[in-house]
């Protein structure tokens, strides 16, 4: 699924205020702790990706997404992958 | 332990207005019952931004009592007990039900921004300091330590350099006392030019 990060990092970086924040970040990046993302903005991002994969998002799967890789589990999950 | 938890939304800021007019968005973060009191409630028209500061509250109160999952806001149901509007005030309160516990909240409505402050225990929501600021420029963190710190000192008698706030890896801000084991629950929030402070007013020891 490596092919599907490039497309969460532009999702991602839709609500990124300081785009300098990526240089910092770690590898597996905490969606408010290290991307400094406002937490209204996660339901956003989840529409988005909802849209962009063509997947729903429930809330027992949204309480499992806090980073980066969370995003990708789900998305493998969610597209049998 | 009683906790105690803040919230502050910005009206102004365009990608909250984006969002909260959004009724996918909406569908997202309001139970059924949340979204059809907003259908229903057209004559208040920030009602969805009251239930996500609550919900957010109500978070950040279940973070500190170990909850370590992400935050999914329909998870949270929201029950409004009263409202109370006039000339100066616009205030809702009422509670915040999750994992069947009950947080009790106050929210106030003013032009540019909504506030919401909530406990654990509903007598700590009259009792608590809670301070609502505004700053810009990437200082804000710094401009809101040193106003909290400020704000401990003086509620507290005590000098500002006996106190340190500090933040568990989960990012839950809690405060250090120095020759203290008994310390004062507290709460920050900031969005946009604004940040907001809370903090309990138990006795320390």
């Amino acid at each position: 699924m490596e092919e599907i990060r490039p497309q969460i990092v532009k999702i991602l970086d839709r609500y990124i205020f300081d785009k300098k924040i990526w240089n910092a970040a770690p590898e597996n990046p905490n969606i408010i702790l290290d991307l400094k993302i406002n937490s209204a903005r996660i339901v956003d991002i989840v529409i988005d990706i909802e849209e962009q994969f063509g997947i729903e998002v429930d809330n027992k799967t949204l309480e499992r997404i806090k980073t980066f890789n969370d995003i990708i589990t789900v998305i493998s999950e969610k597209k049998g992958k | 332990m009683h906790f105690i938890s803040n919230d502050i939304i910005s009206l102004s800021d365009t990608e909250n207005q984006k969002s909260f007019s959004n009724e996918r968005y909406l569908r997202k973060i309001l139970t059924e019952k949340e979204f059809m009191t907003v259908r229903q409630n057209t004559s208040s028209p920030h009602l969805p931004y009251v239930y996500w500061t609550c919900k957010e509250c109500a978070y950040k109160i279940a973070m500190k009592k170990g909850f370590e999952k992400n935050f999914a806001p329909q998870c949270y149901e929201v029950e409004i007990s009263c409202h109370e509007e006039s000339n100066t005030n616009n205030i809702f309160t009422g509670t915040v039900l999750f994992n069947e516990t009950n947080v009790f909240f106050k929210t106030e409505i003013f032009p540019e921004h909504i506030s919401s402050v909530a406990s654990t225990v509903k007598k700590e929501i009259l009792r608590m300091v809670h301070f609502v600021g505004t700053t810009t420029g990437t200082d804000q963190k710094k401009v809101m330590r040193t106003h909290i710190i400020e704000s401990l000192s003086s509620y507290f008698k005590k000098e500002e350099s006996e106190f340190d706030i500090c933040k568990t890896e989960n990012g839950i801000p809690y405060v250090v006392i120095k020759n203290c084991i008994n310390v004062p629950d507290i709460s920050f929030s900031h969005d946009g030019d604004y940040f907001a402070y809370a903090f309990s007013t138990n006795n320390l020891s």
